[in-house]
């Protein structure tokens, strides 16, 4: 027993792995939060979108010698409000114009990055995260917009919960559409900014995906889902950084690999929708 | 953003609950409605017929506020659409997200978004309003289940629940009878004749041409204009039906009546037009 | 014709050959010319007044070829100083720079991994001289890939001593008219390295045997440690280029060996993002040291040449090892 409280405690030995430990779990409880309505109104692509469009704002930051988290959440509301002005209009359809913002910000972020001449391991913390790099800075941010997001989720609750289950009926009910939409993506941009560096760009969609698609094969209830999402997204992460550290793996993805896991195992065996518990049914 | 702070607009109790007055949408060289213009008393009961393609869910979002009319004035209670809280759109069934994670009490519930305001959690008081809506609507034992496990006309009637829980004077309702049973309909009814001896002006849109001429007030027979307003005797008449169906439409004499063959049927026939 | 016995050998040949290839040492990315002998290169004939061209990849081994050729080279580095030379990446402007070229000195060792595709778009005709050529290289740490080496040469003059050995032979081939310049330029330089030398184990002697040890961002200063008596307990990225990740259980190692040893700095080069180092520093309660390993600063910085560098490199590992 007491073997297995040292291989737990040993990692909690280091500072720099405290501090990983901490931010991916703001990350883990946060980002499902805000996914219950990225899966429920299918913003998946949204989602994505936004986290690589903030390339090239982390970028001028860093190169600029400015703190990262400044210039991500700068582009990152930037995005949003723009995102959402755009899938206003009807000429274009939105799935598109996503599509073309997001590769060229891409593209401009890693062209902006490679002026730098040796740019290969500063673009790979940006994308995949650098959960070792945590600074005691970075987890005061960090839980800060979380603390932030997870208030104005709170204070809405209601009239998010109208707009996303129905937008027709929240315009006959009379709430204020647009700063409520407006508000929605401001947020999830937030909570992008906050996850870079637990996992980078190219994985925060995971987390703010997948542990709320699991949530939602076990939970007839929004808040239901919120909380048991962010406890499967608390979860996966304290999981995933042991194996990355007693497995020698990068630990935004490990993080990400245990949540996929996780998901799976709930669409398996999930009581009432779980694949395997709908055969089993079927037969009888 | 000016709207989380408005008022909801003063009500003119002498103005009719419903006054339209030349509405017309156009888009992309499409005419959808023409030059519409009606007014309807208080209480009553009107059944909104027209063929496949007449704008009958057009003009609904024209009054909820969705849409906004390219000419032309919609005016509830002597105001605006924009101010009030008393309209209640009931959607077609085959609109609405029943795989959302809310209970039946959750969508009664949302009504009363308004009445709650804005930082503010429902409180027994507003629960115990929500129970009453549903005991009104047959309801009250099925309060806990997610949406999704209703039958249809349960589906229905949450949302004449969310209506009463809103406290609506108008209420639209979209093919609210189409696919549903004989038992489940009348159901219905029931709750809309409650509607009405509260003084609760009804429009429902519907294809069913013979529930329309037995169950309503007022019919207003539409094809992207208004072609005819009034009780069912005198709009059920063939040159008016022969205008408004045109080649959709097929009668065939029947003993001391006339069959009325038409082709409007079943939903999601309306270009969706956002 | 698929299936049969002839064609079952050649595709055998096929693949024999690959994995050949494939196991070639990873150091020795040949440019074209390097089995070739300095001494049979081909000279190239130079007009009274005019230079020879020449590129070098880092600005440590253009300040050497300088110093030894002197007045009758141009000479160009091409990773601009300050830069990685680890993770350096070349734009087109640089292949011209290749092609222009009328040799191109690298360190070598397989620290110029761009190389070899650089010199193979720029499709030249110059010859590619490898410093560290004559030099027996340290393997790369104890985690790297087989038949790997550490290609930090240059932080041991005595192997600059060396350098310049190679240097002077390849210009004298290429250039027999400036024979008699490049061996006394050689010369004097040697002179001065060897002085060098002496300053910086007469710099470090004072720092006593217990803190003698070394931390360093990755696998640079095996030369340097072997030379004056240093020993390495660790590396932020155990492996000896920057544009490696260590792993959680790789850097909680680190700080335990810093603990227990009780050394008192880490140092960094400075090309390389010094977040990760001065995170461990900072964890661990000792200083951070930013030294130059890969490249000389700018003209009006502490390091504007090798002989200052390596000067101001003692100087300063020195100071955080005596307190």
């Amino acid at each position: 027993m007491s073997d297995a409280l040292t291989w737990l405690a040993e990692p909690l030995h280091y500072a720099f792995m405290v501090r990983g430990l901490l931010a991916a779990l703001i990350v883990g409880i946060v980002c499902p939060v805000l996914g219950a309505y990225v899966v429920l109104r299918g913003m998946a692509f949204f989602g994505d979108a936004l986290a690589h469009i903030i390339l090239p704002g982390v970028v001028i930051a860093f190169l600029l010698g400015w703190p990262l988290g400044v210039g991500a959440l700068i582009t990152g509301v930037l995005a949003a409000l723009g995102i959402g002005a755009l899938s206003q209009r009807k000429e274009i359809k939105e799935d598109t114009a996503m599509g073309v913002i997001f590769a060229g910000a891409f593209a401009l972020g890693i062209a902006l990055l490679s002026t730098q001449r040796s740019y290969a391991v500063d673009l790979s913390h940006i994308l995949f995260g650098n959960l070792l790099g945590v600074s005691a800075g970075d987890l005061w941010l960090m839980g800060g917009l979380a603390v932030v997001v997870v208030a104005l989720v709170f204070a809405f609750y209601k009239e998010f919960l109208v707009l996303s289950f129905d937008p027709v009926l929240a315009v006959t009910l009379r709430l204020p559409v647009s700063f409520l939409r407006n508000l929605l993506l401001v947020l999830i941009a937030v909570v992008i900014v906050a996850s870079l560096q637990a996992v980078g760009v190219t994985l925060v969609l995971a987390m703010l995906v997948t542990p709320a698609a699991s949530a939602h094969l076990l939970t007839r209830r929004l808040p239901g889902m919120m909380m048991l999402g962010a406890t499967l997204g608390a979860v996966g992460a304290v999981v995933g950084l042991y194996l990355s550290y007693y497995g020698n793996v990068a630990s935004g993805p490990a993080i990400v690999l245990t949540e996929t896991l996780l998901f799976v195992l709930v669409l398996l065996f999930g009581p009432r929708r779980g694949l395997v518990w709908r055969r089993r049914t079927a037969g009888l | 953003m000016a709207e989380l702070f408005t008022r909801p607009a003063a009500h003119d109790p002498t103005a009719p609950p419903l006054q339209v007055d030349g509405i017309s949408l156009s888009y992309d060289g499409v005419t959808a409605l023409r030059d519409i213009s009606f007014n309807i008393p208080a209480g009553t009961r009107v059944a909104v017929v027209g063929p496949n393609g007449a704008g009958k869910s057009t003009l609904f979002k024209i009054l909820v506020g969705v849409l906004k009319p390219t000419r032309g004035e919609v005016r509830i209670y002597g105001a605006s659409p924009g101010g009030h809280v008393c309209i209640a759109y009931v959607p077609q069934r085959s609109q609405v997200d029943w795989a959302f994670p809310v209970s039946v009490a959750d969508v009664v519930m949302m009504g009363r978004i308004r009445t709650l305001g804005l930082f503010r959690w429902p409180t027994l008081g507003d629960w115990r309003r929500v129970d009453e809506a549903l005991r009104r609507v047959g309801m009250l034992e099925l309060r806990q289940r997610q949406i999704g496990e209703l039958s249809g006309g349960q589906q229905q009637r949450v949302f004449l629940a969310q209506a009463l829980a809103q406290g609506a004077e108008l209420v639209l309702l979209d093919e609210p009878l189409s696919g549903l049973d004989v038992p489940s309909q009348e159901a219905i009814f029931s709750i809309l004749d409650d509607l009405r001896t509260s003084g609760v002006t009804t429009l429902v849109a519907t294809h069913d041409l013979n529930l329309a001429a037995e169950r309503f007030d007022q019919i207003l027979l539409l094809n992207r204009r208004l072609v005819a307003l009034g009780p069912p005797a005198s709009v059920f008449t063939r040159p008016l039906l022969l205008e408004a169906y045109g080649g959709h439409m097929h009668l065939v004499p029947e003993g001391e009546g006339v069959m009325v063959l038409t082709d409007s049927c079943c939903d999601g026939e309306e270009a969706d037009h956002e | 014709m698929i299936a049969g016995p002839r064609w079952t050998l050649r595709l055998a040949a096929i693949v024999l050959a690959l994995t050949a290839t494939a196991c070639a040492p990873a150091g020795a990315i040949t440019p074209p010319d390097a089995a070739v002998a300095p001494e049979a290169r081909a000279p190239i004939a130079l007009a009274p007044g005019e230079r020879l061209q020449v590129l070098a990849t880092t600005s440590i081994v253009a300040n050497v070829v300088a110093a030894v050729g002197s007045e009758r080279v141009d000479v160009t580095a091409l990773v601009p100083r300050g830069v990685d030379p680890h993770a350096f990446e070349p734009t087109p402007q640089d292949v011209r720079q290749v092609a222009e070229a009328q040799v191109v000195f690298e360190n070598g060792l397989g620290l110029e991994a761009f190389l070899g595709d650089l010199v193979r778009n720029a499709g030249t005709g110059a010859p590619v001289i490898s410093v560290s050529a004559g030099i027996n290289p340290l393997p790369a740490g104890a985690d790297a890939e087989h038949g790997a080496w550490d290609p930090h040469t240059w932080l041991d003059p005595q192997n600059v001593i060396a350098w310049t050995r190679t240097i002077e032979a390849s210009l004298a081939a290429l250039d027999p008219q400036g024979a008699a310049a490049y061996a006394r330029n050689a010369q004097n330089y040697r002179v001065e390295l060897e002085a060098l030398d002496a300053e910086v184990e007469t710099r470090l002697a004072g720092i006593p045997e217990a803190q003698r040890t070394l931390v360093t961002d990755h696998e640079e200063f095996a030369y340097f440690a072997r030379r004056y008596g240093f020993t390495i307990i660790g590396t932020v990225i155990p492996a000896p280029s920057a544009a490696a990740e260590p792993s959680a259980q790789e850097l909680a190692a680190l700080e335990s060996a810093i603990r227990t040893t009780g050394v008192r700095a880490v140092f960094v080069s400075s090309v390389v993002s010094p977040a990760l180092a001065r995170q461990v520093a900072d964890d661990t309660g000792v200083q951070l040291v930013t030294l130059y390993a890969h490249s000389l600063s700018d003209a009006d910085g502490p390091a504007p040449s090798y002989v200052e560098m390596m000067r101001l490199n003692a100087g300063l590992i020195a100071e955080a090892l005596s307190r």
